[in-house]
């Protein structure tokens, strides 16, 4: 009986003991942040403040008793802070620590950018003196200060956006014409009547000021999406890591794996990952026909030559792709190549080494244009303005000029056969 | 297993013909950077101390037997000695480098150098009265005589034709992008005539219902702008033809024996005819031996720079051509279009690997293939086989060939 008490125990300590999470970075090469030289200067000057060694462990400090419920960056990151403090080194901000971090892989940029967040929004300044207005002639002004006193009542620990996204919910759910505005009295007066502590009041209004709001992207939604799809697509064998998902997007903060992570759910990473399968398949077959059929009857097969088999594959990827966009579980979200090739190359359906092959097939359909097929058409309009002002005869100098430059120099684009089906 | 059937193949013909000779001559080389020289070389596998006679290539004049003597006239022992050097170098190349047993097994060549005769199927050359060839070389396939009329059985042998000054006007040119610029020119010609008159007319009418318009098209400032720019046009249309004739080259020849790379571009066609038959002349065959014969000159240029035996442009397989469907024709079979492309096949596969990789795809071709079917299909497939990622290395081929117009 002792035995079995002994035995029951020790199997259960680990469950008991909880997992530790190690966000470690197994995809991403040089990280997004890295690309500028200030950052690589603040990872360096954090460097010398601290020492490697500090750093990680104020880091490992941070993050040892994690469980699932109780991830949060607010609170890793002010931790992380605490902890460097302990050991005698102070920083105004954390961004070279986590850069350094991000260095050693020990996560990747979406963590990074986590945490980047978090430790804005920590030092974010509140004013506890405001000039507000009154509040208290609000319809149901009790019943929405009511809300704010439950938050010192329970117990349950929960991160800061969480928090503030469930007063968010029910002060609207109470009061849904309220105005920004007279949000931001209501939890002014929340503070000064005592209903909330100094320290809830500070992080909601932190958390209001930064639109956490906005933000529904956290450590948790990061950590299930990331388990749900390793546990859902084990990978065969080690993608390797790549330097094509940290290219950031032009006109965005964001790089391309943060965008895949951010935007989009483990059904439509797996369904844009898909896609790239079977493209994948296609470029490797062996032989693809054209059937032709009447009344059930075969009539003529075609056999595609080699090229054509290789743009039908392409033109199939795009109908893929738009097909996507139009599928319900993709809510009106319209994915574009790069997002196909990062979810495939998530779900290890294409390895690092292949990416960039792959992704450089985007130049068939929306091939780079010269200088020269870029500014034609100004050149075009100079070209017309100049010969207005060139005395006669000679006015036909310049578009005679044009068109030499037209026809002596190639362009670049699709310049597959015209007798190929595709 | 391999290298001892080469070594077996290699070693016994020595032994079964026994004493071999070596002889210097002056022959014509190549220079590290592709200028043509004058240069001694050393002739090796003579069997014979007296004329081009070696294990592996007999030089004859012509229809003869008789391998050209060393105290035959300097002219043609000087082109006998570069025909041999430049045939031992191949033959090596083939032997070394791709280990190919067939190359080793194949019987010794008779060269044949100012032959004029046209090839017979049945009775290995076609009567003296058909008409004489020159400027061109060719390689045969064995054949098995006909006894009847006492020709004897043939093994494979390469024909250099001699070399003759034939007026350009006599020769059949495509001149595919000079048709273009004059296409292009005509389009602009006829456009620029519709212009001209639509505005002459529109200013005519609107200077007959408005007296007070400040156009008139019969002003002579008006005539001499329609009139000049269409007179300066026309001259650049109609003196076209004119201006490139007198500027252009008007004689044309071509001494085939003299020219390292047609060497090996004919040596690489009997290396290559255990898959490839010397039936035909077709543009993948021309490119694979184009292909092979830039690898032993270690250029990508073939026949270039050798103005004193060659006024052919050659070819360079860094052209920038896009793929036009009248390349599949026998009539384009000598492009380069195709050696350009195995060129940047070798570059994708990686140089090191090139030879092999080119080697192993006569395998997947036949004297039928074409560029747009078997040839590609043939590089996908040798891909799939000895590439070092061949997925991304099929897809590279495929958008490079894609970019080619293929």
């Amino acid at each position: 009986m002792l035995i079995s008490l002994f035995a029951l125990l020790f199997t259960a300590a680990p469950l008991v003991a909880q997992t530790t999470f190690e966000f470690g970075n197994d995809r991403e090469g040089t990280s997004v942040y890295l690309s500028s030289k200030s950052r690589r200067k603040a990872l360096s000057k954090a460097l010398k403040k601290a020492g490697p060694e500090q750093i990680e462990s104020s880091y490992a400090e941070a993050t040892k008793d994690l469980t699932e419920s109780t991830l949060c960056a607010y609170d890793i990151v002010a931790d992380l802070r605490s902890n460097l403090e302990q050991r005698g080194v102070k920083f105004k901000k954390l961004s070279g620590v986590i850069y350094y971090l991000r260095s050693k892989s020990r996560f990747d940029d979406s963590v990074a950018k986590l945490y980047l967040h978090a430790a804005k929004v920590n030092r974010t300044k509140v004013d506890f003196s405001k000039d507000s207005d009154d509040v208290s002639k609000l319809p149901q002004y009790q019943e929405l200060m009511k809300v704010f006193r439950k938050l010192e009542t329970t117990k349950t620990k929960r991160c800061l956006d969480e928090v503030y996204r469930g007063v968010l919910s029910e002060v609207f759910k109470l009061s849904d014409k309220l105005k920004p505005a007279q949000f931001e009295d209501l939890l002014f007066e929340a503070f000064d009547a005592n209903h909330i502590s100094k320290e809830t009041y500070t992080g909601l209004e932190r958390a209001r000021i930064n639109e956490l709001e906005k933000k529904p992207f956290n450590l948790k939604s990061y950590q299930k999406k990331i388990k749900s799809l390793r546990a859902d697509f084990p990978l065969s064998s080690t993608p390797g890591l790549s330097d094509f998902v940290t290219v950031k997007i032009k006109d965005s903060k964001l790089s391309r794996r943060q965008r895949l992570l951010e935007t989009y759910d483990g059904f439509q990473i797996a369904f844009m990952a898909d896609s790239i399968k079977k493209l994948r398949k296609r470029l490797d077959a062996d032989m693809a026909t054209l059937q032709f059929f009447t009344g059930g009857v075969l009539d003529e097969t075609k056999v595609l030559e080699p090229q054509e088999r290789f743009r039908a594959a392409i033109k199939l990827l795009r109908m893929d792709m738009r097909t996507l966009g139009l599928n319900s579980f993709f809510k009106g979200k319209a994915p574009n190549f790069i997002d196909l090739m990062t979810a495939a190359y998530e779900l290890g359906v294409i390895t690092g080494r292949e990416l960039d092959e792959i992704a450089g097939l985007e130049e068939l359909w929306n091939p780079k244009k010269t200088f020269l097929q870029k500014y034609t058409v100004w050149v075009r309009a100079l070209s017309s303005v100049a010969s207005l002002a060139i005395p006669a005869p000679f006015g036909f100098i310049p578009s005679l000029g044009l068109m030499i430059i037209e026809a002596t120099t190639k362009p670049t684009n699709n310049t597959a056969n015209d007798l190929g089906l595709f | 297993m391999r290298n001892l059937i080469l070594i077996v193949l290699i070693i016994l013909p020595q032994l079964a013909l026994g004493e071999t000779y070596l002889k210097e001559l002056p022959a014509l080389v190549r220079t590290e950077d592709n200028k043509p020289v004058e240069e001694v070389v050393t002739l090796i596998d003579l069997i014979s101390n007296d004329g081009f006679d070696g294990q592996h290539f007999k030089i004859v004049n012509g229809k003869g037997t008789q391998a050209i003597s060393f105290r035959d006239n300097p002219d043609l022992t000087f082109r006998a000695a570069t025909a041999y050097y430049h045939l031992t170098r191949a033959r090596e190349y083939f032997l070394t480098n791709l280990g190919s047993s067939y190359v080793a097994s194949l019987p010794k060549m008779i060269i044949r150098l100012e032959h004029i005769n046209k090839f017979s199927k049945l009775g290995h050359f076609a009567n003296d009265e058909l008409e004489p060839q020159y400027n061109n070389a060719l390689t045969i396939p064995a054949g098995t005589g006909l006894a009847s009329r006492g020709v004897r059985p043939w093994d494979i042998e390469i024909w250099f034709r001699p070399s003759k000054k034939i007026h350009i006007s006599e020769i059949k040119v495509h001149g595919s992008e000079a048709a273009e610029y004059k296409a292009l020119m005509k389009s602009y010609r006829d456009q620029s005539r519709v212009q001209s008159l639509s505005r002459f007319l529109s200013q005519g009418i609107s200077s007959m219902i408005d007296s007070e318009s400040s156009i008139d098209p019969f002003s002579t400032n008006s005539l001499i702008r329609t009139v000049g720019s269409s007179v300066l046009l026309e001259a650049a249309y109609h003196f076209y033809d004119p201006l490139t004739k007198v500027f252009q080259q008007k004689w044309y020849w071509l001494d085939t024996a003299m020219v390292p790379e047609i060497i090996y571009h004919e040596f690489a066609h009997a290396a290559l005819s255990d898959h490839l038959d010397l039936t035909h002349s077709t543009a993948v065959i021309e490119g694979m031996a184009d292909f092979f014969a830039g690898q032993i000159a270690d250029s990508p240029k073939l026949a270039t720079h050798i103005r004193d035996h060659n006024t052919y442009n050659g070819k360079n397989a860094r052209n920038k051509q896009v793929f036009k469907e009248i390349f599949e024709t026998a009539e384009y079979a000598n492009t380069d279009f195709v050696f350009g492309l195995l060129w940047e096949m070798k570059r994708i596969v990686g140089a090191e690997n090139g030879d092999a990789f080119m080697y192993e795809l006569r395998k997947k071709l036949t004297t039928s293939a074409t560029i747009k079917g078997q040839l590609i299909e043939g590089i996908l497939q040798t891909c799939k086989r000895l590439c070092k990622d061949p997925f991304s290395d099929k897809l590279k081929i495929q958008k490079a060939l894609h970019f080619k117009g293929i």
